[in-house]
């Protein structure tokens, strides 16, 4: 809905909330046509808004019907309902007024938040019919955190025969972008007109029903941003979160306990920063309670001390607090925690982020600056900035989950130019697959013993199980990706063990027997890193959303007397999206294949795609080809 | 019978996708209200794990529920006191740390009280303010209520306790004695008033035995059931439903005696049966009769012959009544076969009793089952009990064949019974006696895949060629209704088999669907990529598209509930394929064949050098849906084991 934010409140550990609420929300992108969509935003000089949506949606189909039996209204502290009118139209024409008990709301808080103070205007129409219409007219004053707003172009994806978006401020000029457009393969963009006083935008066109974009493509979703008044950029973003910041009370007696608890782990820094992280993401569980403005406002530091809980800016203020006594320089982060999209950079506005984790100013405090803090190789460090998230429930604060990495953070560092927008780092060695064979031809069977270790996000969760899930639950789970990679074989001896700490790592040994297997048969493991071809054609002239990770396959095999070595093989691909590498060779009857991939990139652009092809088409060839022991040449 | 519309409306009231509410409700599930929680001991204080259960992140020390039935000679409501207190072992545990409550004007929350006791044993009552309450629905006012407790952390213990109140006389929910977390204690104490008459029924899934206590009360009857030392349902694939794997027990009240007089309740099926059919069913379809009927005869004009007319109307309320959301076998009193009719909208329940109607409009005799979706639990006959069920068809008879109705999935055809209803026990309602009944099952050879694929490797060694699937019987059903169009069929269709033949394009794919035949066929072109060719080198699994991975990867001795598939089902599946001169075939699979009590496997290589033709045929058969013990266990897993290790098999093929 326009104008709603969902502030900072996620935690790694539910990156799927915003799409949970966009799917209850309404009905999704389908066949039924929205005669009319208009959408009126009156900005008054103070600032404050008047919204008014106008919707016509024809019914053609008994699908149409099930999608469009509920319409949801966004209302919160901050957005205020008006008025809020529906009709339907029956296929005769005759119009009637939806009634009270055709009317209800609801609050819903949306995954991994407990509570929040978002609630929703619920139309529910007692009878729809095929040919008939819904028309809706809805107006909410609003109150906004910030001086800009977003209107979802398209919300629900219909077919949109007139749409009709008009914006007039009376508190300063206009300035607006248009997203989702460009990257999508119809050709039906609407066009914006911007008065000449610069106070009045129209958007008018016609759309076409929205598909479902490609399983790799970025998403983009259709969105008009505007902001009104002076222009801003990202220290003004910053500075806004400062002011709201600023009046969050500091210290606290239950604060001044913890605190005490890090500065006794030590005088080093990295000792103190160790137990500053281990006390925020350990002591402090992730429970997100959003009322209105606290959607944006961390609780002070204290209480979320106190209580013993919090969400992810609860838990960013108290690990700032607690650095900063340890005499670190910290500050909040705003970020996106998503793998499939990403902040308007040129389009500065608090509403893209919805997350927030903490930046550290490791400037001059590693070994390589002269300093003492050692973070080891592949720590989040950007701009000299190292960033925690307080939300990871394991790892170091050397490991950042992959769910922020390669995105935009906006640093906040207080006074007028103040922020800070920060490209955090990719990371796809701490995201690894790390499989080690040992095949072993007999004469009735193959032996193959294997020692497979994941390193950072699986990890982390098969780590998690450990402490969660009873261990046969866990080992069927273990055993099911090992017999991806052998397919029938017996699994004789089986060990696992994890670490949640440093980087999260996991670790299985086992031993399998394949019973009456043909060594030719046999498929040595190979890395499935890059995507499926389909999906790269499929994304073609898009922007492709992956996880940066990397995958290290080693097969030892014994050959057997009788056989002969295949040829040894050395193929690679290199490129600015990874590299590939595939090396067969044999010594002291021993064959040795050894496999690389490492995907660098998040993001990948239209223009880079044949990069990302290349590695995909060599990872594919690779393992195709079989390894031939015939001595017949 | 008044109550039990009201029990209706307790359901409807969680409008908005309610998990069962009641069942959520009891899992957070005392004695009578008290005003302390009982002192933590020593043993609870330093318990760090569970010998009987490791790996468990936390542990429900106790979970005591008191039930006491609504008294109509005192006035006083029915009411449900639960109290539990949870430890947290681990560091994971913490995620117990909010419980949750569903509550309604219906079902009404009283008091609640919640408390931590930090390992360090200092005591933190959860304030008024960290105790939300979300409303779910305005209209009927339904809420849930969200304690979030403070200071959480691996050893530390959670004490809750709430109330919650009703009008009604029932509480026809089991109480469910295992849980997700590993449980020391679970009880539940039912009280009731001496006028009541009630049967008690129970069951346990594991070892243990309950403690049944029966023990006079002022005015009525105390029964304690009890069980100890119970360990987490598990959470394993392809197995039964919770409510089948936890131990259970409940009470049904019969017969109430009240002014003077007996009144039956649930006694038997017939006393069952008579509420719902006489006060509750033909009051719904006696609305609106003369609508109804101006359909009926609308929608049949012209058809000739019970099966056509059958069809006609159950094609209408099939397609043309949107199907709302619904619990179980309940009616709203407020609403009609008319009203379903012009909202064109209904519950499962309330299009099933249209297409009634509407069949009487025409004069066929239709009656009305209830059926239990053993997805969500079986029934228990012995119990007449309509919580036990989830839905309603009808059962009619076309040119003397019994013939199912279930006009509430847009895949089903006249006379399509669901897999999840196969071989469950129904009830009906129509019958004087003998009400409960057992469905019947296809057999699995009927529900069919058979695909067919014809490939060529070119003087290049590119593979192409045209391939063929025929779905019928369930195999179909999982498939009919689910696209909007052909279009969105034939691009779903694409893409899955685009998986299944890594490195080949597919395209020009025709989908032909039938939803009277219950059949799907597709035919596909195969054409292997560019970039897969590697020009001296061809290989392929032959058992593609359908081929198998193995989902049981546990021995039978560590698994430890029983399996249950959707349908049984038969696969038959040839792959012929030719080569050019100068290419030569380098490996080729052995032969399997594989008989055994859970279906078979058999895949034969045919070969002629001469015309460099090479032909797979594969069967696969799997007989049941429900594998029940270690023998059965282990013979589905050796089907899939033969299936999954012949399946990745691949022929080979080398230009010397």
């Amino acid at each position: 809905m326009p104008m709603k934010s969902s502030g900072f409140s996620r935690s790694w550990l539910a990156p799927l909330a915003l799409l949970l609420v966009a799917s209850w929300l309404g009905p999704p992108a389908a066949s039924a046509t929205v005669e009319s969509f208009r959408v009126q935003v009156d900005v008054a000089a103070d600032g404050s808004l008047v919204e008014r949506q106008q919707l016509t949606v024809r019914l053609s189909d008994a699908a149409a019907l099930d999608r469009w039996r509920i319409y949801a209204v966004a209302l919160d502290t901050h957005r205020q309902l008006i008025s809020a009118d529906a009709w339907r139209i029956d296929a005769s024409g005759k119009k009637r007024k939806l009634s009270r008990r055709e009317r209800d709301e609801a609050e819903y808080s949306g995954e991994g938040i407990t509570y929040s103070s978002q609630r929703f205007l619920l139309f529910e129409p007692d009878v729809l019919e095929i040919g008939g219409r819904l028309i809706f007219d809805v107006r909410v004053a609003v109150d906004p955190y910030f001086p800009a707003g977003l209107i979802p172009v398209q919300p629900v994806g219909d077919t949109v025969e007139s749409l009709e978006i008009r914006v007039h401020s009376a508190a300063g000029p206009l300035r607006y972008r248009l997203s989702g457009f460009e990257t999508t393969f119809s050709d039906d963009s609407p066009t914006a007109e911007l008065s000449e006083s610069g106070t009045s935008l129209t958007l008018r066109g016609s759309l076409a029903e929205l598909e479902d974009p490609p399983a790799l493509a970025a998403a983009d979703p259709r969105l008009l941003r505007f902001a009104w008044g002076p222009a801003q950029d990202w220290p003004a973003v910053a500075r806004w979160y400062s002011d709201i910041e600023s009046t969050v009370e500091h210290g606290g007696s239950s604060l001044d306990a913890l605190a005490e608890e890090v500065l006794a782990a030590g005088p080093d820094p990295k000792s103190r920063l160790k137990k500053a992280v281990d006390v925020a993401r350990r002591q402090i569980r992730y429970v997100a309670v959003e009322v209105g403005i606290g959607g944006y406002r961390p609780s002070p530091a204290a209480e979320t001390a106190s209580r013993g809980w919090g969400d992810c800016k609860d838990k960013s203020l108290l690990l700032i607090e607690l650095l900063r006594r340890a005499g670190f320089t910290a500050e909040p982060a705003l970020i996106r925690l998503d793998r499939s999209r990403r902040i308007a950079v040129d389009f500065p506005s608090p509403y893209d982020f919805n997350h927030l984790i903490v930046a550290v100013d490791v400037s001059g405090l590693r070994p390589e600056d002269g300093g003492a803090l050692d973070l080891g190789s592949g720590a989040p460090v950007a701009a000299g900035w190292l960033f925690i998230d307080p939300t990871q429930t394991t790892g170091s604060a050397a490991y950042l989950h992959r769910g922020v990495q390669d995105q935009q953070a906006l640093v906040v560092t207080g006074g007028e130019d103040g922020g800070e927008l920060v490209r955090l780092p990719t990371l796809p060695e701490s995201e690894m697959v790390d499989l080690m064979a040992e095949v072993r031809p007999g004469p009735d069977a193959i032996d193959v013993t294997v020692n497979l270790r994941f390193l950072g996000e699986t990890a982390s969760s098969l780590t998690r199980s450990l402490e969660a899930t009873n261990p046969t639950d866990l080992e069927s789970a273990i055993r099911q990706a090992l017999l991806r990679y052998f397919p029938g074989a017996s699994i004789a001896e089986l060990v696992w063990d994890g670490r949640r700490e440093g980087l999260p790592t996991f670790e299985v040994s086992a031993s399998l027997r394949l019973a009456d297997a043909s060594l030719e048969q046999l498929r040595l493991p190979t890395p499935d890193l890059f995507p499926a071809l389909q999906d790269l054609d499929a994304v073609e002239g898009l922007t492709a959303a992956l996880s940066p990770a990397a995958m290290r396959y080693r097969t030892r095999l014994h050959l057997p007397e009788g056989l002969c070595p295949p040829r040894d093989r050395r193929r690679s691909a290199v490129t600015e999206a990874g590299h590939f590498k595939q090396e067969i060779s044999t010594a002291a009857g021993v064959v040795s294949v050894d496999y690389d991939a490492v995907l660098f990139r998040a993001w990948h652009p239209p223009d880079t795609l044949e990069a990302l092809r290349e590695l995909a088409v060599a990872e594919h060839r690779a393992s195709r080809r079989r390894l031939r022991f015939r001595c017949d040449g | 019978m008044s109550e039990l519309f009201l029990i209706h409306r307790l359901h409807r009231a969680a409008k908005m996708a309610a998990p069962c509410w009641f069942l959520a409700a009891l899992a957070l599930a005392s004695p009578s209200w008290a005003t302390e929680f009982p002192a933590v001991t020593d043993a609870e204080r330093e318990l760090k794990s569970l010998a009987w259960e490791p790996g468990a992140s936390a542990v429900v020390l106790y979970r005591d529920a008191e039930l006491r039935f609504r008294d109509f000679s005192r006035n006083a409501n029915s009411r449900l006191v639960v109290e539990q207190r949870i430890k947290i072992l681990t560091d994971e545990g913490v995620d117990a740390g909010v419980r949750e409550i569903y509550h309604s004007r219906f079902l009404r929350l009283g008091e609640i009280d919640a408390r931590t006791v930090t390992p360090a044993g200092e005591e933190i009552i959860v304030p008024e303010d960290e105790i939300f309450t979300e409303l779910r629905s305005r209209t009927a006012r339904s809420y849930v209520t969200k304690v979030t407790f403070p200071s959480v952390t691996s050893g530390s213990i959670l004490d809750l306790r709430f109330e919650l109140f009703w009008d009604s006389l029932y509480y026809l929910e089991p109480w469910l004695f295992h849980q997700d977390l590993p449980v020391v204690r679970s009880k539940i104490t039912y009280i009731k008033p001496d006028n009541l008459k009630v049967n008690t029924w129970g069951r346990q899934t594991s070892p243990q035995e309950f403690q049944i206590d029966t023990n006079k009360s002022p005015g009525g009857m105390r029964i304690d059931v009890a069980l100890e030392n119970l360990g987490a349902l598990p959470a394993e694939p392809f197995s039964f439903p919770t409510v089948d794997l936890s131990s259970r027990f409940m009470i049904v009240p019969t017969q109430i005696y009240y002014s003077g007089s007996q009144i039956d309740l649930l006694s038997d099926w017939k006393n069952v049966c008579e509420t719902f059919e006489d006060d509750t069913y033909l009051e719904f379809l006696k609305g609106s009769r003369r609508d109804v009927r101006k359909k009926g005869k609308a929608l049949t004009a012209g058809a000739t012959g019970a099966r056509a007319q059958i069809e006609k109307i159950f094609g209408f309320v099939r397609d043309d009544v949107t199907t709302e959301s619904g619990v179980g076998v309940y009616v709203a009193a407020d609403r009609d076969a008319g009203d379903v009719l012009g909202a064109l909208s209904g519950t499962p329940v309330e299009k099933t009793l249209l297409l009634r109607a509407l069949l009487d409009a025409v004069k066929i005799e239709a009656d009305s089952l209830w059926v239990a979706d053993r997805r969500e639990g079986g029934v228990v006959p012995d119990v007449p009990n309509p919580a036990w069920f989830s839905g309603m068809i009808l059962e009619t008879e076309i040119d003397g064949a019994t013939t199912y109705l279930d006009p509430n999935d847009p895949g089903n055809a006249v006379g399509t019974l669901l897999p999840f209803l196969e071989g469950t026990i129904a009830v009906n309602c129509q019958r004087k006696k003998d009400q409960a009944l057992n469905l019947p099952t296809r057999p699995p050879a009927s529900n069919q895949r058979k695909a067919h694929v014809k490939l060529a490797i070119d003087e290049e060694g590119q593979l192409s060629g045209e391939g063929s699937l025929v779905l019928g019987g369930h195999s179909a059903w999982r498939w009919l209704g689910v696209f909007e169009d052909q279009e969105a069929a034939a691009e779903d269709w694409t893409k899955r088999l685009t998986e299944d033949f890594p490195g080949f394009l597919v395209g020009d794919l025709s989908v032909e669907e039938d939803v009277a035949r219950q059949s799907v066929s597709l035919q596909f072109q195969l054409t292997q990529r560019e970039e897969d060719v590697l020009g001296d080198e061809v290989s392929l699994g032959a058992s593609r598209p359908l081929h198998k991975t193995q989902p049981f990867s546990l021995p039978a001795d560590k698994r430890r509930t029983p399996v249950q598939l959707s349908f049984g089902y038969s696969d038959q599946s040839t792959l012929e394929i030719t080569w050019p001169e100068g290419w030569e075939l380098d490996l080729l699979p052995d032969d399997v064949q594989h008989e055994g009590p859970a279906g078979a496997y058999a895949g034969t290589y045919t070969v002629d050098e001469a015309t460099r033709h090479l032909k797979y045929s594969r069967e696969f058969s799997l007989g049941s849906h429900q594998f029940i013990g270690d023998e059965a266990y282990e013979a589905v897993r050796s089907l899939y084991d033969v299936a999954s290790t012949h399946d990745a098999h691949e022929v080979v093929w080398i230009q010397p």
